[in-house]
Order: C-alpha cells, then structure tokens, then sequence
C-alpha cells in the first residue's frame, strides 16, 4: 500500500517535472544531428591525454616506480668572505653520483649569479621605458653609478688537478668528462670561484647584503653563492631552462661539508649542523645553548640586544671559520654580521627535539624578538602534521630587509619596524606570515623536492595552502598575537580572495600548469590559485578527512624524492577514492571559472484536477479520459503556480486534492494517514552554469516559516549537462528563498545570478559611500 | 648614452620575493551606473608600497595605518591620484571625484567617481599609480560601461589605453 502511494506521487512529479527536459533532450539531439560528430569534451573525462604516460620511474598510482632513480650531489666547500669588498671566494668539489639508467658524457652545473652579469640577458628579457619622475637616491643609484659587477668569475675547474675543459652558457656550464659516468659510477671535481656580492635592497635580488650606514655595517644573507649541480631526471634529462630570475631552482639533494670564514666578530647560522660550536660560541653563548635546548616555552637569547649593539660599534681584522655538515639537503645558504640578535627554543615535534631559531639585527626588534622563534615553532608542527616529521634539527628565521626566501634549514624574512620601534598590524601580519611561509617552504620544495623552474605552483601553491592552515592554527595557539579579531587576517586561501583574479581578463591569466616565466601575474598564478583550489578541495569537495590523509601521503612519498605534478594529482586521487580529473582539469590546466546561478524556480502544488501537461503525457501512454480510467482515477496531478500567487498554498494540499484525500481515507488507518509525509509543494529549480568550472551545487533553502537547509549537490549533477541543471523538491513548506553557494566556498565569481527571488547586491562603492553618509 | 640607462634600469626588474605580493599590481574597478549617471571607481594598492610611494615622491613621513596617519596624508594621496590617474569620454578629460579611502588588510582601497557621465561606447584611462616607483608595476583597470566589462593591463611606456564597447 506504501508502495503505491508512493508510486502515484512519484507519477506526479514525473508528469510536471520532466516535462522541461523531454523537449530539451529533443531539440538538443537535432542540433546535434546538423552539427555531426565530435570528439569527447566531457567535463569529466579522464586526463590521459594531458598526463604522462605512466612508467617504471612514476606509477599510475602517483608513487615513485620500482625503477625510480635519483642522481646525488656531494659538496665539500670552503667559503670566505672578504667584509672589506663585499666579495666571495670560494673552493669546492663536488662528487656527482650517476644513478640513471643511461651514462652521461657531461655534466650541467648552475650559474644562478650570473643572472647579475653585466651583459645578462635576463636584464634585456622585459620591455621597459624610462620612469619619468624618480626619489632623487633612485636617481643616484641607477644612473650615477657604474653598474655592477656582477656573477660569478670561474678561476678554475679541475678533476684531480687537472683542468676540465667547460663551456658556460649563461647560468649554466656544461663540463666534460674524461670518460662517460656509467650508471653506478660517481665523478669528482673542484670549482674554485668568487664573485661580487651585490646589495639586495637595492637591486632586489634573493641574496646579498643590506647596508647600515650607523656603524658602516652589513647584514649578509648568501644563497645561490655557489656552482651547484643542476638536476638529471626521467622527466627532463639535464634541466636546460635557463635562470631568468623568475623561475626558481631544480636542485638534487646530497652531503654538504661547508667551512665557512667571517670575521670573528661575526654571528653566523646556516644550513647543517654546526660541527665545532666551541670554538666560534663564547663560553657565555654556550651557557645559553644549553638553556634553549630544554626551554620548550620561551625563546632564550644566545646573543641579546645589547651585546648586538656592543658588538657593532668595532670591527677586527681577525676571522673564524664556521663547520657544518649537512646530510640530505639540496641547497646550502648563511647568513651572517656582527649585527645579530641570535636567540633559539627547543620544539618538540613527535617526541623529536628540534631547534627554533632566530637571528635579526637590532632593527627589527621588538617585533622579531617576541614573535619569530614561536611563529618558527608553531609553523614546524602544523607542518609536520600534515606531512611528516620535520626531519631536520632545526629552523632558522633571518631578518632581512624586503626578503622572503627559502634555503635548507634556514630563510630571510622581512617584517621591520619604524625607527622608534612602532609597528603596525600590517607590518607585525606581513612578518608572521612570511616567516610561516618561508619555514613552511622546508616541506616544499626543500623536502618534497619539485622542480621549481618548470612549475613554480607545485612549491608556492601548496606551500601557501599549508601556509594558510599554520596560519589558522598559529592563531589559536597565540590568541595574543590576533588581538581581537577571530581569526588570522591571512591575505590567501580562502575562496572569495582569489575571485578578483579569476574574473579578470582572461587575455593576462594564465592556467596554472605555466612555467613561471609565461605567467603574468605570478603571485596569483604560482601561489594565490592553487592555494585556494587546494582548500576548496578540502574543505568543500573532498572534507578534510580524505584530503588530509590524500595529502600527506603524497608528502610521505615524495619526501626526499622529485615529484611532478602528475605525481601529485595521481596521488590524491588514489589516496582518497575520489576522482579528481575534473577538478585538475578546470583548475590547473584551464582559465575556467566558476560562475553557478539559479535560473529559474517553478512552483507547484498538488491538485486532483488534471493538468494539461499531465493529460497530454498520459495520452501518449493511451489514457485519454484520466478522471474515469481505473489507472489513473486516484491520480493526482500538481498545478503551476504564479510566483506571486497566494490562493493555493495557504491551503491543505488534501482538501484541494479531494481524490487524493479519498484515496488515502480508503487505504490508511487514522495513524497511518497521520505519519505519512504528503508534500504540500513541488519545485523544479533550473540552475544554470555561465562559468567554465564543474563545482558541486550548494544551495541553502530558506522557508516562509524562517527554517532553512543547505543541501550540496555532488558536482557529478552537471556531467551530462554543462550549461544548467535542473532539480526537483518536494516540501511541506513553501519555499522563500534559494541562494547559491551561500558561504562563499567556490569562488564564484558574480554573486548576481546566486539567489532567487532576485536581489540586487550591493556593490563595494555603494556599501562605502553609504556608510560614509551615516 | 640612452642604451646604457636603460640597461641600468632594467637591472631593477627581476623583483622576485617569494611570499610579500613580489610583483607590483594594483586593481581599478569602473563601474558605469546608468541610473545615477556616475561612473563609480574602486582602486585598490598595496600599502607598503604605496606608503614607500608617497614617502619617496614628496619626501615627507608617512604613516599608512588606520587611525595613525599624519594630517597631510589625505592632502597628498589626492594630488597623486588626480596627477597619475584620468578618465577621457567623448576626447573631454573628466574629473575624478575623492570620495575616500579604505584599509584592506595589506591593500589600500580608494573609492573615487565621476559625475554627470552620459551613456559611452569607448572610454580613454591613463593610469600611472606607482609606475614612478616601480619598474615593474602593473595596473589592471576594468570598465564596466553598464552592459560590458572590459580590461586594460597598463605599465610603464603603455600607462594609457582605450577600450571600445
Ligand atoms: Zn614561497
């Protein structure tokens, strides 16, 4: 009996509700007839054309394969650094293990300072004019000095003591080997170099020095200051994109011995472990060592502010050397002066005890002594819970001037307060942020090490999702560090903030699958886009469960391995049961957007009169005479109302459907009638798609009676139908309003079409200029 | 003599930061509103360099802060928007009306507009925000002339373009 009833009224939603996409499905199938054939464009479709073929070396799983191979690089390098004329001098080897399939006849080693060289063509790449108003020290920096010196002078290159003949092109030099390097083997050779260190305030480069006039001092953060091996891989063989300055490094991993000569009154950190602390520490820093290496609460200074002050004021003539060794990283960088505020804070991270570390000049104090060494700490656990345990024993923040960058181990940081040592909410923000960012950039791509020149997303992108999630968590952690608000301001990640970009002309968007070079608005491109798509991705299309678990996976696979971005793809998907393709291919390999909007909503209510459209469909089926045919005597059919129309639904659907009513007298109990659910209305709700990009349908019903529900469509309702969708709704209430999207999850960008009844947004300008009149 | 400088200013070109916005990019909204016959301008900076801007061009302290700007502030962000920012409808210069200014976290936004604006087909914007600082400065301007949005991308030596509805 259940049954039936449930069967007449699923017969009249059918009479009304699919009536508008019978017609359709015609008239589509004629025009397609005229049009003929085509080939797959499905939304949904796998991505076999745009990935790479699956293979021993990278499995259709996202794994390495059994035959996964990586090439190491060895470094043993003495560094000294002439303070007097800011030069680099340095002498290193380099042993070069060749673990591919194939033997190699040359080798590719990395110029990355070369991109300063005086006749660069990284320096002619981009059009440009004269500014025609410029500051007057501008003036005296661009036109009145010579230009600079720079990249780096090869003195020589060696194999045994024996010259190897080489070739440089540009940033990178090819050298030549006695012999091929057979699978297996490994070949060792010296560079000795030096080059001129540049000011990087001035000419904003990733490494050099920030001047001081008070006391004539520099702050020195080095990094790509040496030869470094460039990448053999199955993907690229030798990596032969040049450095143009915006896409960054592809860079093997190995040992590093590096010692290190400053002038002895000089602090210094870097990548690796400090080999002989005793001899370059003072009796009073080693105290203070020991000290932060159990305070897991506060921060303790090894050198304070007013020894960093003393300490500035003389300069000697003597030198100290720094050793450190560094065990599977894939860069080395320092950063040192007599400058430095230097203070550390234990961390535990899975029972591991890591180092937190700071180093800032006076000048960014007090800001950096508060905040750097727990944002460096809180940044290592958020991190390490989404991927794996920060393998490494420590992390240092470096203040430096208008920086943000990345080494092993260590990083630069801007962030600087005004001279009197105010700062603002802006200024404390921005610093916390890139610290979190920089330290963040450990796990990607100094850890999961993708190729930064090709595909400047797969570290920025996801660097600046979790970035995001260490923000959020940093928050809560240090409710101080917020003052009032509820939660971290951060300026990407959550959806609304990258619309700006994704409604933009599409001539300047660039789909994130573009090498860093092409793009044009790399900080959108490179870092805002793919954040946002991996957090929509979370926390709206997968949940946070399957994706957490997805991600750190892909993280535990790659961790010290060179990943591509199919790699990634593959692996979220194979973690997680979900597929993916769609979402990879309207996000990452398109300029798609997502624009969803509600069409139109017909409204209906139940009615035992037979409706036109109903007799006609039940004519097709032989039934004339609905009212008198045994079958479909007890029918009930469902009546269009006018929007705005009141009569019908403020009454009971029973008594305006008498037959209906009879029916369900004839066949149920007075407790049966009671329980069953009658729906009073029906809706057919058309959504429809201006945008490019499939997103799953979230749509939040509101009722005359003030209740309301939201309901996520999965985004498989638009595989058959890219244009619009049409849904239907039984409900007891009527119905008052319908939003799309209604917590701003999917970076829809015109919020115009997302609700019915229709309502006028207001516009940013007209919200301003009224709260201007109040 | 000319190649030499300009070799010297390309030098500043590759900025390259890797979290702060490392490039240079501000955003202008222009939105015709047909019933009030204004165009109605959103414009929106950074404000770090916006402030290094202003501290450079008039060699005075400035302090971008909500609540803790020096009184002139106001004065002289008006004079370098009507220098460095215009609108031409039917080849007549129009005149861009101040309204205010708004703090968005690490942006700036002005909100600026146009009165008396009869219906237009094409539309002439110079905007020179921040290229005198920075080399590589893009400003991305888009019209919406009350049925169609389209965009212009300026930047030094192309800091004027016309766009046709
Ligand atoms: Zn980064």
């Amino acid at each position: 009996m259940n049954i039936r009833i449930s069967l007449t009224l699923s017969l009249l939603m059918f009479f009304s509700l699919s009536f508008a996409q019978e017609g359709e499905n015609k008239e589509k199938q004629q025009e397609e007839a005229k049009e003929g054939g085509h080939i797959n464009k499905n939304k949904f479709r796998q991505l076999y054309q745009e990935f790479a073929t699956p293979n021993q070396y990278r499995t259709a799983s996202g794994a390495p394969g059994p035959n996964y191979y990586q090439n190491t690089a060895d470094y043993e390098m003495d560094i000294i650094l002439n303070e007097k004329d800011n030069v680099l001098n340095g002498f290193e080897t380099i042993t070069y293990t060749n673990n591919s399939p194939e033997s190699l006849s040359y080798l590719w080693v990395q110029l990355d300072q070369n991109v300063r060289k005086k006749d660069s063509p990284a320096k002619k790449r981009n059009g440009s004019g004269m500014a025609p108003v410029m500051p007057p020290e501008n003036f005296v920096s661009e036109y009145m000095k010579d230009e600079f010196d720079g990249g780096f002078n090869i003195a020589s290159v060696t194999h045994d003591d024996t010259p190897l003949p080489y070739k440089i092109n540009y940033t990178m030099m090819r050298v030549e080997l006695p012999e091929p390097l057979e699978t297996g083997d490994e070949f060792e050779f010296s560079i000795k170099w030096n080059y001129n260190v540049n000011n990087h305030v001035e000419n904003r480069a990733r490494s050099g020095y920030e001047h001081f006039d008070e006391n004539d001092n520099n702050v020195y953060v080095i990094a790509q200051f040496f030869p470094r091996m460039a990448v053999y891989n199955d993907k690229e063989g030798w990596q032969n994109y040049q450095f143009w300055g915006s896409g960054e490094f592809a860079l093997p991993f190995g040992n590093y011995e590096v010692n290190i000569t400053v002038p002895s009154d000089h602090v210094l950190e870097a990548t690796g472990k400090l080999q002989n602390r005793k001899d370059v520490f003072s009796d009073k820093m080693m105290k203070r060592y020991e000290q932060a290496q159990e305070s897991y609460n506060e921060p303790v200074l090894i050198v304070n502010e007013e020894e960093a002050i003393e300490n500035e004021k003389n300069k000697t003539n003597n030198t100290k050397t720094w050793e450190f060794k560094a065990e599977q990283v894939r860069d080395f960088a320092f950063a040192t002066s007599r400058k430095f505020v230097y203070d550390m804070m234990a961390v535990d991270i899975n029972g591991q005890r890591k180092m937190a570390v700071s180093l800032y000049p006076k000048e960014g104090n007090p800001l950096w002594g508060e905040w750097s060494t727990r944002v460096v700490a809180s940044t290592l656990e958020t991190y390490s819970k989404h991927t794996f345990t920060y393998p490494y024993h420590k992390a240092i923040s470096v203040h430096a001037k208008n920086q943000g960058m990345e080494y092993p181990m260590i990083c630069w940081n801007y962030g600087r307060p005004g001279p009197d040592g105010s700062y603002s909410d802006r200024v404390k923000f921005g610093m916390m942020s890139v610290i979190i960012h920089e330290i963040g950039h450990n796990f990607f791509p100094m850890i999961v090490n993708s190729d930064e020149r090709q595909w400047g997303w797969m570290d920025e992108g996801l660097n600046t999702f979790a970035q995001y999630l260490a923000e959020q968590e940093f928050a809560k952690k240090y409710p101080e560090a917020i003052g009032g608000r509820d939660k971290y301001p951060s300026r990407r990640g959550e959806p609304e903030k990258i619309v700006g970009y994704m409604k933009g002309d599409q001539e300047y968007i660039s789909p994130i699958m573009t090498n860093p070079e092409q793009v044009y608005q790399l900080g959108n491109n490179a870092y805002g886009k793919p954040a946002t798509a991996l957090n929509i991705l979370r926390e709206t299309v997968m949940g946070k469960e399957l994706f957490d678990y997805a991600f750190k996976e892909y993280a535990q696979r790659w961790m010290f391995k060179h990943p591509t971005p199919e790699d990634f793809f593959r692996t979220m998907e194979d973690a997680s049961a979900v597929d993916l393709d769609w979402f990879w291919r309207g996000w990452f390999y398109t300029t798609d957007y997502v624009d969803i909007g509600v069409k139109e909503v017909n409204e209906y209510v139940v009615t035992n009169t037979p409706t036109k459209e109903g007799k006609e469909l039940l004519a097709r089926y032989g039934i004339t005479d609905p009212a008198n045919n045994p079958r479909t005597a007890n029918a009930v059919y469902v009546k269009k109302m006018e929007q705005d129309s009141t009569d019908v639904a403020s009454k009971d659907p029973l008594e305006n459907a008498p037959k209906l009513n009879e029916f369900l007298m004839d066949n149920f109990s007075e407790q049966e009638r009671q329980n069953m659910e009658v729906p009073e209305y029906f809706y057919e709700i058309t959504f429809n798609k201006p945008g490019g990009l499939v997103m799953p349908l979230i749509v939040e019903y509101e009722y005359e009676d003030g209740s309301s529900e939201t309901v996520k469509y999965p985004v498989q309702v638009w595989r058959k139908n890219d244009q619009k969708v049409t849904k239907t709704l039984p409900s007891n209430k009527r119905i008052k309003s319908i939003v799309v999207d209604p917590n701003l999850e999917t970076a829809d960008i015109d919020k115009s079409n997302n609700q019915w009844p229709a309502e006028e947004e207001e516009s940013d300008f007209d919200k301003f200029e009224d709260s201007k009149e109040d | 003599m000319l190649f030499r400088l300009l070799l010297i200013c390309l030098l500043l070109v590759p900025k390259t930061q890797h979290q702060g916005h490392k490039f240079y990019l501000s955003l202008t909204d222009i939105v015709y509103d047909q019933e009030e016959k204004r165009l109605k301008i959103t414009c929106d900076v950074f404000v770090d360099d916006f402030q290094q801007l202003l501290e450079k061009r008039y060699q005075k302290e400035f302090l971008l802060v909500e609540g803790e700007e020096y009184r002139y502030t106001k004065k002289y962000i008006k004079k370098y928007l009507a220098d460095k920012f215009s609108l031409r409808l039917k080849n007549v210069q129009r005149e861009i009306k101040y309204l205010g200014k708004e703090y968005r976290i690490d942006k700036l936004r002005f909100y600026l507009y146009v009165e008396n604006v009869e219906p237009f087909d094409k539309v002439a914007v110079t905007n020179k925000i921040l290229i005198d600082l920075f080399d590589d400065q893009k400003n991305m301007v888009h019209v919406n002339n009350g049925q169609k949005t389209k965009t212009l991308l300026l930047e030094k030596g192309r800091s004027n373009g016309v766009l046709n509805f």
